[in-house]
């Protein structure tokens, strides 16, 4: 033990009958092992001055005591707080606020009442009656009722963060809104008013404006599987016929007539490329699926990912009747589209007899990782006989960091990186692209702000709801023009082409956009010199 | 001076838990103006609103009705009122399957009927869960019940002998409410946090809200009290079904085997009153115009177990008894100025020697955890009065360093320490006078149960004086 550690406090500070503006107020906490959030905001309380703070419970159940710790929402009750120097604790955000870190929730009591999650059925029943229905749907609902009303969900939303500033782009609330008190209702077997429900989803809590990005159930107390549901959600929508919007159905009848979710422009990868792409002493051999849109419009990124495998030894095969994988459709609620697609493509893919499958999208890349599986097993009783890889995935973990193929050429850039959802909590890809871009010579790198935050155009937002899509994308745009880089890197050509949009759009285009494929790809050209 | 917002309503209802919920739509569905009070966030306060789901004890078939009956009498040890538990067994099963009228389903088994589970000093299965807090808060809203929460009762107002309204503190809009009502129900829960600390160790886990208030509140109106010193711990529970009928050696034997325990740091922790403000079988208070349910109130003798179906049934009957009871009768504007100096007089109290709010209600806890919460004896608990006394004498250096009236808990903080102060010395009192063990009560100077205690300590102001008395019990304990 050497003397006492201190852990530097800053603390949003505002009380609206007396401060004309809010301020950041620092304490010195001292810092114990085990030590909670909580407990450092009680030390401030009884240590320094009476900052306004809520809580109640102290054990995680009141679900009041939310707070944004260095920018993420958390509950200061469940919190540890590590040995660090400094923490910034505010109230959190996209709420008004009522005094310091106390937060409004009255508007949110108000939206709630709106959504009416009481049952609704006349006439009244027996008491306590029979109710059939699966263990499954049961524990669900438990799940959901559960539900602590904290609004973190909130707090991390980018659409709900678009709902707060610009009321006038979506209403959209945040995840507890249809978790707790639609979904609840949607589930219950006894409901008799699911219509109505649905509709409230629908144009309430403008579902589409949800990029599904994940962010809520990251910070969730209970480990919602929040997009998921609201996928489910969406296909209720859509099965009640009142969903998906204008926009997503084009992509879903362009898949069932062509068997892509997009129209045909230029010459497509796949028929720019053989099918089986020979190295000499193969040390693995995969199948390679390209996706709608590396197929269609970044063939580029295609052909540099069959570069970085073939420079790795790495024998490609590219099944020439692949097809979309259904995404589109499935993220939009037409779930029965994507299942049709799955069932096709796993076909094809199985019968090369080949176990591995490397692929560029993120998007396709958790509909084979998510959805395949379960719906094979639904229609097949099995699980597909297939392995399911992004590409630094595969060359971090496949291949082996010491095994790869390290002959790349310098490429002087500064860069960031810009995490897709799907990839990130999609997959839980993070370290390994990173692990790659610090093997590039020359390459500085340096971390955005909200690195992991989502672009804008995931979920069906920028084919259905363009506004908030781009009112996500431009804070996207800030942040990495912020970072003061030469380019953007990235993994998933939605990220890819909403970045580029919006950096054109909002910035003249003064950050490039990479896919880092197409820049590994590139080192390895540049080592031949 | 400060505004003051006058609010009028038919039922006032003062908490807003499992009993105070179920107290404002019982009232509400006869067609009268609700106002209910809640000093946390509503859906999620009190006990019932900070447990994860509840487990509701019913009789679910008639024919347990006498059995669930006894199994409440022998958990009391002889010290419910008995018509009370009639009430509450008979009633039970309507208000338990209102809950789910509501919205909640209960587990059900592989045919889909309502599958009860076992509990502690249940000879039957009869618990039936999940409910959740939230799903009753609804409710209010779906009738149009008013609610302001984060609002603190500071005190019951009374007009020529009967209550009249309430002085109340608007938290997040930092304003006075002077709420007249035609009668007034209490449900503002326990007094856990009278040996609890707000952070590590909790030794109450019970959330902060639980100060006893009501308590106080009620016996400042000149409300009879009982059962007080009676107060359950974890441990207890976790150990009641071993122990039994409770002597004290094995308590102390089982306390020894977990050492933690007598150091008084960690587990175990106080989470159950079983105690206060006596009512009869429609939910009155003694106090005219004054109602009370949940674990404000006393005579039921319920466990922890027990105590969400007696703030179900109780709360349902004190909603309707006040609905029906009604009468209009002026909130003087005398008596609401004399309370709103009283609570302006603690936000803008500047004494020498200050004492912050949290200072004295540590000492307080400390005391009463140490001295009073599990096993006592005559010399501790005369230490605990004494040091009460010293801390009664030290609430005019209370200083709320807060100015404001927004959001100032520290000032909602003093005005709980006087609440806490009061119910503190009726709970040492009323141990000092029950010199035997009985139940969750241990005194380690009188190991045994005494058949002279069979019965109960009433408490009470009279002419400015705490009063206590012992009565009977109601039962004949050879049954």
């Amino acid at each position: 033990m050497n003397g006492e550690h201190k852990i530097i406090v800053k603390l949003f500070r505002y009380n609206p009958q007396v401060d004309k503006q809010s301020y950041y107020a620092t304490y010195e906490v001292p810092w114990k092992e085990g030590m909670t959030l909580l407990e450092v905001l009680n030390y401030i309380y009884e240590n320094y001055e009476p900052i306004a703070f809520r809580y109640y419970c102290r054990c995680g159940v009141c679900g009041t005591c939310g707070v944004m710790l260095n920018g993420q929402p958390v509950l200061a009750c469940r919190t540890y707080i590590n040995r660090v120097e400094e923490i910034i604790v505010e109230p959190l955000k996209n709420f008004n606020v009522i005094r310091d870190l106390v937060i409004d929730r009255r508007s949110m009591l108000e939206r709630t009442i709106k959504l009416e999650p009481w049952l609704i059925r006349r006439p009244k029943r027996e008491a306590l009656e029979r109710i059939s229905w699966s263990l499954g749907e049961l524990d669900k609902f438990y799940l959901l009722m559960s539900c602590r009303e904290c609004y973190l969900c909130r707090a991390a939303c980018p659409a709900a963060e678009v709902g707060f500033k610009k009321p006038e782009l979506t209403q959209y609330p945040g995840a507890k809104f249809y978790i707790r008190d639609l979904a609840t209702r949607l589930l219950d077997p006894r409901d008799e008013d699911k219509q109505s429900r649905l509709l409230k989803l629908k144009e309430e809590i403008d579902a589409y404006a949800c990029t599904t990005c994940k962010k809520c159930w990251e910070v969730c107390p209970r480990e919602f599987e929040i997009p998921e549901i609201m996928e489910e959600l969406r296909a209720l929508i859509a099965k009640a016929g009142l969903g998906p919007l204008e926009g997503h159905k084009t992509f879903a009848d362009y898949i069932v007539k062509t068997g892509r979710s997009i129209e045909r422009q230029t010459t497509p990868l796949l028929e720019q490329v053989p099918e089986v792409v020979e190295v000499p002493d193969p040390v693995d051999e995969v199948l390679f699926f390209t996706g709608c849109l590396i197929d269609y419009r970044l063939q580029n990124v295609g052909l540099s990912a069959i570069e970085v495998l073939k420079r790795n030894s790495v024998r490609v095969v590219v099944p020439k009747e692949q097809q979309c994988c259904g995404s589109p459709a499935i993220r939009s609620g037409l779930v029965e589209v994507g299942r049709a697609q799955a069932l096709k493509n796993v076909e094809i893919f199985e019968s090369y007899g080949i176990k591995k499958v490397v692929m560029g999208c993120p998007g396709c890349l958790l509909t084979w990782k998510l959805n395949y599986p379960r719906y094979i097993m639904e229609e097949r009783g099995r699980l597909p006989n297939l392995e399911v890889y992004e590409l630094t995935e595969y060359l971090v973990k496949v291949i082996g960091l010491n095994r790869l193929n390290k002959n790349l050429g310098e490429i002087n850039m500064t860069t960031t990186y810009h995490d897709s959802c799907h990839l990130r909590r999609g997959c839980g890809i993070w370290k390994e692209p990173r692990e790659i871009i610090n093997l590039i010579p020359g390459l500085k790198f340096k971390e955005m702000k909200e690195h992991d935050v989502c672009c804008g155009s995931g979920g069906g937002v920028r084919a259905g709801r363009r506004p908030v899509s781009v009112e996500i994308g431009k804070r996207k745009a800030d942040n990495i023009v912020a970072t003061n880089v030469d380019g953007v890197l990235m993994e998933c050509p939605f990220c890819y082409i909403q970045i580029r949009d919006m950096l054109n759009q909002f910035y003249g285009g003064k950050v490039k956009v990479f896919y880092l494929i197409d820049l590994i790809a590139e080192a390895y050209r540049r080592a031949e010199g | 001076m400060s505004k003051v917002r006058n609010v009028e309503t038919d039922v006032l209802v003062i908490g807003g838990g499992a009993a105070g919920m179920r107290a404002a739509i019982a009232a509400r569905d006869l067609g009268v103006e609700v106002v209910l009070l809640d000093k946390g966030v509503i859906g999620r306060s009190g006990v019932s609103g900070t447990l994860p789901y509840w487990n509701v004890p019913a009789p679910l078939i008639p024919e347990d009705q006498d059995k669930y009956f006894d199994d409440l009498m022998k958990k009391s040890h002889g010290l419910a009122n008995p018509r009370l538990l009639k009430v509450l067994v008979a009633e039970a099963r309507d208000v338990v399957a209102e809950l789910e009228d509501f919205g909640n389903i209960f587990l059900r088994d592989a045919l889909g009927d309502v599958s009860p589970t076992h509990a502690n000093g249940h000879s039957e299965a009869r618990v039936l869960t999940p409910a959740y807090s939230w799903v009753m808060s609804m409710q209010l809203f779906k009738r149009g019940v008013k609610v302001f929460d984060e609002t603190f009762a500071a005190s019951l107002i009374k007009h020529e002998g009967r209550v009249a309204g309430a002085l109340a503190i608007n938290l997040k809009d930092g304003e006075l409410l002077a709420v007249k009502s035609k009668a007034t129900i209490l449900a503002t829960g326990g007094f856990g946090h009278l040996f609890g600390m707000s952070m590590k160790p909790w030794r109450s886990v019970n959330p902060i809200e639980l100060t006893g208030d009501g308590h106080a509140l009620a016996y400042e109106a000149g409300a009879e009290l009982v059962d007080m010193e009676f107060h359950q711990s974890i441990f207890e529970s976790q150990y009641a079904s071993s122990i039994g009928q409770t002597s004290i050696s094995t308590a102390l034997a089982l306390a020894k085997a977990f050492r933690v325990s007598i150091t008084f740091d960690e587990a175990p922790s106080l989470h159950h009153c079983l105690g206060g403000v006596i009512i009869d079988d429609h939910g009155r208070t003694n106090v005219p115009g004054l109602y009370a349910c949940g674990e404000v109130a006393g005579g039921l003798h319920l466990r922890s177990t027990d105590q969400l179906i007696g703030c179900l049934v109780f709360g349902k009957k004190a909603g309707e008894t006040a609905a029906k009871e009604m009468i209009s009768i002026d909130l003087p504007s005398k008596h609401v100025e004399k309370e709103v100096d009283r609570v302006l007089s603690v936000l803008y109290n500047s004494p020498r020697e200050p004492i912050p709010p949290f200072m004295l209600k540590k000492k307080l806890t400390s005391i009463m955890w140490e001295k009073v919460a599990l096993v006592k004896t005559e010399e501790s608990l005369k230490e605990a009065l004494r040091a009460v006394y010293e801390i009664k004498n030290l609430l005019p250096k209370v200083y709320v360093r807060d100015k404001s009236m927004l959001f100032n808990k520290e000032w909602i903080e003093a005005l709980e320490v006087y609440n806490m102060v009061t119910v503190a010395e009726i709970v040492i009192r009323a141990s000092l006078l029950r010199r035997e063990s009985r139940g969750v009560f241990r005194r380690i100077d009188y190991p045994a149960s005494d058949d002279r205690y069979l019965g109960n300590f009433y408490v009470k102001k009279v002419g400015g004086e705490m009063v206590l008395e012992f009565r009977a019990s109601l039962v004949d304990p050879a049954k």
